[in-house]
């Protein structure tokens, strides 16, 4: 078999064990929730009757490694089972809001990409100029900070101090196109200028240590043109640790989700987690944190397949 | 996930380190003061504050910076500035605790699990990979939510966030070790293993260590303020940051400095802790892929 495909089935099947054994420590961590379900549902002042009936219903009254058994089964055949604090099934609640963060993930990713490897590489190769320190110390900044502090700093100055954009972003991508777009831009700027930053830094690195190597001196002693050996040599190497990162930064983004969502009342996945850890939704709780995993997951495996597409040396442990 | 190989670099002083020698000790010098100004205010931020940070005044709410309340005041007309001084405590104290405790569970596990090796390594290292598999925020904001809101429940969350990654960096930098003459001669002599791991190998890698606890620190700050922002940290009315960010943000188009203060003090103490772990680890950009 082809060794790359048979990397990749390895890594799959690594992938299926992992979310497993993700999936029994979110179980288990939610099962250790204070609160009782079936009070949840029925409210305080429920009969002992009552409660007992919806126990049965829900299979409460069944050891723990029953009901991790029976959600286990509904997740594979697509029912999460359903909300208690909505009283409907988890995948209609999910669904919306799971299309909103994939709209600002993705509209992260399209900012953060094309301005992180040009800038890293115009650094790169006007190293030590004015512009690089200007923009590589900048980005230590801008990797260090934390979601909700650089977005509050960019609701300051661009909705409270210059008044172009607005302050929060509450109708998702509902709104029509033009205001859902305006709204997008900030929370899009805080998601991503973490990633924007990372991206940048490991272009500039992996472009001057390309730039540095032999085979590309000998490239430009041979006399081939700047842009050539610009495009055709330095580019494609440096690309490589580069795309893996790109990769691992959209599993952070699922991370920074929950707070740039919360800072500009976005109605995404990240939003109504919090709203279920504050509401004691475990079966809600227990689908989201689970399709981040998995998300995130994902991610890291093709962050290395794609290091592994672009330098064949990295044999699979 | 895929570059942490931690380099074993021999002790012996490079020609390029003596060269750079004043240039370290400037990159050394500005985070280091920024850190200790903090600590000092961790110290005495709230005896020096001139107002109550947590006593309501409304009469006087949202007002704008001025000589009497130079950071201006908040929705409840208590002096940000004040809350800015009294915050610094907190934050600093449990992030310290979270790291201390995260790295050094993380790095014994790593130590031992590295230096014995078969089937103890091989299980270690798997739990180490599941409780990779959640972003850190993730797993955090799950385990204080199982133990309840508190400050012991804080630092205990997010030090079993730190403990994978530590182990694992603790582990790859005492691989390349373990065979070396020095631990045969210890072996030989009759040490047991926690010796060996702890008064032999040990001090032959705190060097990455130490830049390994200043980057976890860092990370720290990072989610005890996000938590405190998303309202599972830190509970009202005390003064933390990242609590008074989220209080805040509804009114930052009338009042912007209640935001604008304690999100430059989370952001200057971050960034001069990555300053830290960047002057101290050396190469630059090294420390990209860590937090990812």
């Amino acid at each position: 078999m082809n060794p790359l495909l048979r990397f990749i089935l390895r890594r799959l099947a690594m992938l299926v064990a992992t979310l497993f054994a993700v999936s029994v420590l979110i179980f288990t961590i939610t099962q250790l929730l204070p609160g009782d379900v079936a009070t949840m549902i029925l409210g305080l002042q429920a009969t002992p009757q009552d409660l007992a009936t919806i126990r049965q219903q829900l299979g409460l009254d069944r050891p723990a490694i029953v009901q991790f058994g029976r959600w286990l089964g509904g997740i594979l055949q697509g029912d999460l089972g359903i909300s208690t604090r909505f009283q409907r099934p988890v995948v209609d609640v999910i669904g919306p809001a799971l299309k909103n963060s994939a709209v600002l993930t993705a509209a992260g990713v399209l900012f953060a990409v094309p301005f992180g490897l040009t800038l890293g590489l115009i650094c790169a190769i006007r190293r030590d100029s004015a512009f690089d320190r200007v923009v590589s110390s900048t980005s230590v900044f801008a990797a260090a900070m934390p979601e909700f502090v650089t977005g509050g700093l960019l609701v300051i100055v661009f909705s409270t101090w210059l008044g172009w954009l607005p302050p929060f972003a509450g109708t998702g991508s509902g709104a029509s196109l033009s205001k859902a777009i305006t709204e997008l831009i900030l929370p899009v700027m805080a998601l991503s200028f973490v990633i924007l930053a990372y991206i940048l830094r490991m272009m500039r690195a992996s472009t001057i240590e390309v730039l540095e190597s032999s085979f590309v001196k000998a490239a430009i002693l041979k006399g081939l043109s700047k842009r050539r050996v610009l495009f055709f040599h330095v580019l494609p190497v440096a690309l490589g640790p580069t795309l893996s990162v790109i990769a691992l930064s959209i599993g952070w983004m699922a991370g920074g989700l929950v707070i740039v969502e919360s800072l500009f009342g976005y109605p995404g996945l990240g939003r109504l987690l919090v709203f279920v850890i504050r509401n004691r939704d475990v079966p809600l709780l227990q689908a989201i944190a689970l399709i981040i995993a998995a998300v995130y997951a994902l991610a890291n495996l093709a962050a290395d397949v794609a290091q592994r597409l672009i330098d064949p040396r990295v044999a699979p442990k | 996930m895929t570059t942490e190989t931690a380099q074993v670099q021999p002790r012996a002083a490079s020609p390029s380190a003596t060269r750079s020698h004043r240039w370290l000790n400037r990159k050394l010098a500005i985070p280091l003061s920024v850190i200790t100004l903090y600590a000092l205010l961790a110290i005495f931020g709230e005896s020096v504050a001139p107002y109550s940070p947590t006593a309501f005044n409304t009469p006087i709410a949202l007002k704008p910076p001025s000589w009497l309340h130079p950071f201006g005041t908040d929705g409840y007309g208590r002096d940000v500035f004040s809350r800015v001084l009294a915050g610094a405590r907190s934050i600093l104290l449990l992030s310290a605790g979270a790291t201390v405790f995260g790295v050094g569970v993380g790095c014994s596990i790593g130590l031992i699990s590295g230096y014995r090796g078969g089937v103890i390594d091989e299980i270690l290292m798997r739990v180490v990979d599941i409780l990779l598999a959640l972003p850190g925020l993730l797993l955090a904001l799950l385990i204080l939510t199982s133990l309840g809101p508190s400050p012991i429940n804080l630092v205990v969350s997010i030090a079993v966030v730190f403990v994978p990654k530590s182990a694992r960096i603790a582990r790859s930098a005492v691989l390349p070790l373990r065979r070396l003459g020095y631990v045969d001669a210890a072996r030989l002599r009759g040490a047991r293993w926690p010796a060996i791991v702890f008064r032999e190998l040990l001090p032959n890698v705190v060097g990455e260590l130490g830049v390994e606890a200043c980057l976890r620190f860092a990370y720290a700050l990072l989610l005890i303020s996000s938590l405190g922002f998303l309202g599972f940290g830190i509970q009202p009315p005390a003064p933390d940051w990242g609590l008074m960010i989220s209080e805040a943000r509804n009114y930052v188009t009338i009042a912007p400095w209640a935001v604008l203060f304690p999100a430059l003090a989370i952001g200057i103490i971050v960034v001069a802790v990555n300053g830290l772990a960047d002057a101290m680890g050396g190469k630059r950009g090294d420390n990209v892929t860590r937090y990812l």
